[in-house]
């Protein structure tokens, strides 16, 4: 069986769906020593602080204007933990090129860790 | 799986906590296997998104194409060490004012996951020792 590499799927005639996408993708720990379990299209992750990351890819996206999809869940002290986009992280929480993100207490204002992050990430290459 | 972390101060917001970069096991793969592109082709799309930041034109903007492109064109720069890696790490993903301007301390170390804190319950008051 050969195996297709490549960065780019483009369609090649006009008409059709548009396969044109990053595929951009980690699921990671955040306790403890903060750990990616496995991902594509990114370069690294940086734990900022208590329930606080970014997650840098390795592909730069043409606008800012991607479709992001996040989970988050915890089993601390049996409290569910919702995600949100943390919007006070940065001159631009969301740039091409990585996306600061926050978990917190549901119902809460307070950052929480959680154990199980994931995140995903489509947007057109071009 | 690389056994380094990178701990840095951001020389803007020193009173945030130490942060701690975790690299990508499948990048690091890639970076010595020598599938990068040179390191300059993501500075010159973070100078272009940080100056239409600096303009107030970020939700508009759009990269040049061609600059883009790059980043799948531009000739691999070849196999790197794990050090090497880690060190392009640090210049595309860590703020630039941590490696390329001079201060009074060092705003960044590369250290093993054994000398990260595990306990974070007091994650927000880490700071870099000397």
């Amino acid at each position: 069986m050969s195996t297709l590499k490549t960065n780019n799927i483009k369609e090649v005639t006009s008409g059709g769906g548009k396969v044109n996408f990053n595929n951009l993708w980690v699921n990671f720990n955040g306790t403890g020593t903060i750990a990616i379990r496995d991902d594509a299209n990114v370069t690294s992750l940086s734990d900022r602080g208590t329930g606080k990351y970014t997650v840098n890819y390795s592909v730069t996206f043409p606008s800012v204007n991607y479709s992001i999809v996040d989970t988050s869940a915890s089993v601390y002290q049996n409290t569910a933990i919702s995600s949100y986009m943390a919007s006070n992280s940065g001159p631009a929480s969301t740039t091409t090129g990585y996306l600061s993100y926050g978990t917190e207490y549901e119902g809460n204002v307070i950052f929480g860790d959680a154990q199980y992050l994931s995140f995903l990430v489509a947007g057109n290459l071009e | 799986m690389t056994k380094y972390r990178v701990i840095f101060d951001d020389p803007d917001r020193l009173d945030e906590p130490t942060k701690v970069l975790v690299p990508s096991d499948n990048w690091m793969k890639d970076a010595m296997e020598g599938n990068l592109p040179p390191i300059s082709v993501y500075w010159e799309l973070q100078d272009d998104e940080q100056k239409a930041i600096a303009e107030g034109r970020h939700s508009e903007f759009k990269h040049d194409p061609e600059k883009l492109a790059a980043q799948y064109t531009a000739p691999r720069i070849g196999p790197l060490t794990e050090q090497e890696a880690l060190e392009y790490l640090i210049m595309k993903d860590l703020p630039r004012k941590c490696w390329a301007e001079q201060h009074n301390r060092p705003m960044f170390k590369i250290v093993t996951v054994d000398q990260v804190p595990s306990d974070r319950t007091f994650r927000n008051a880490w700071e870099m020792a000397a």
